[in-house]
């Protein structure tokens, strides 16, 4: 009879012991999974950018308004490289926007595209092509002009 | 004898049973929370989508719309249908508009502000205040490059930092 109560004592015993061992697996198997949540919480960028960044309004708006001069536009016309990316190396520098790869425009005249300009920001690899490109007609009465200006993003323009 | 203990052993199985249960399943709402309980901070965007509504309207074919006088100071939030009101008692924006000779960098002597001036960049006593800055050009009536220089301030903290 005592070798019974024994035996049945031994079996409860380990039984409690799985269950216990089980218990603690669980909670430190959380205890990681916790921790690993609270850093990753914390590192995580809680801000929110719109990803659609490469027709940025204002950059498009100066741009345009440049070009709306007759006098900028007639540099953009003979492909004035100087004029026009100086016009653009200077959007930095005076706080127009300005996506962190840089901005891309080319002037196409009379079927012959010819990249005026492109500048990039110290650092910044820029290199990607085949992004889509903002186009804008500028049609004068000589002229057939065709403007393209892009952002250089890669991933995400913020 | 045995049954018994049998019978005891499956209430304790039981309760060991469901403190696990209730364990991971607080594990897992409390990493939820973590995770996604702190507010995403959309004040980039909402600062985005001021700068391109005050472009839009001082800014119309590339030319400035109006004179920069004392006139478009006075008005400036009804003239670009402004409202920096929010439900709080105390103004969660402050926007300071300044404009920029292209050539020379000279400032111009008009500048425009709107909201709350604590929160201006110089004065701002808290750190989560959130503050923009974005430019563009267009021209005046002469054909002279402006550079139009928008700052902006928003607080909201509560709803936008942790």
């Amino acid at each position: 009879m005592s070798n019974k109560i024994f035996f049945g004592k031994k079996a409860q015993a380990s039984d409690a012991i799985t269950w216990i061992v089980a218990t603690l697996i669980v909670v430190v198997v959380l205890g990681i999974s916790i921790f690993a949540t609270t850093l990753m919480g914390k590192i995580q960028d809680r801000k929110i950018f719109l990803d659609d960044k490469q027709k940025d309004f204002l950059a498009v708006k100066s741009i345009t308004s440049f070009l709306s001069n007759d006098a900028n536009l007639e540099l953009a016309k003979n492909a004035n490289e100087g004029e026009i990316s100086n016009f653009l190396k200077t959007v930095p520098a005076k706080g127009l926007n300005s996506p962190s790869g840089g901005w891309n425009l080319a002037i196409e005249k009379e079927n012959e595209t010819k990249e005026i300009a492109t500048y990039d920001v110290v650092g910044v690899d820029v290199g990607g092509a085949g992004l889509p490109a903002f186009e804008i007609n500028f049609e004068s009465k000589t002229n057939h002009l065709k403007l393209k200006f892009w952002a250089e993003c890669h991933g995400k323009c913020k | 004898m045995i049954s018994k203990n049998k019978r005891g052993m499956e209430k304790i199985v039981s309760i060991y049973w469901f403190a696990i249960l209730i364990i991971v399943a607080g594990g897992i709402i409390y990493m939820v929370s973590i995770f996604y309980g702190d507010p995403y901070d959309v004040r980039a965007i909402e600062s985005g989508i001021l700068t391109d509504n005050i472009a839009e309207c001082l800014s119309e074919n590339g030319k400035l719309k109006y004179p920069l006088d004392d006139n478009l100071k006075g008005n400036f939030a009804s003239l670009c249908h402004l409202n920096l009101k929010t439900n709080e008692e105390r103004q969660e924006y402050y926007l300071e508009i300044s404009f920029y000779d292209f050539k020379t960098n000279q400032k111009l002597p008009l500048e425009i502000s709107e909201g709350n001036i604590n929160l201006k960049k110089s004065n701002a006593l808290s750190r989560y205040v959130f503050f923009n800055s974005e430019s563009f050009y267009a021209l005046d009536s002469e054909g002279k490059g402006i550079i139009t220089k928008v700052d902006i301030s928003i607080n909201k903290d509560e709803e936008n930092v942790k």
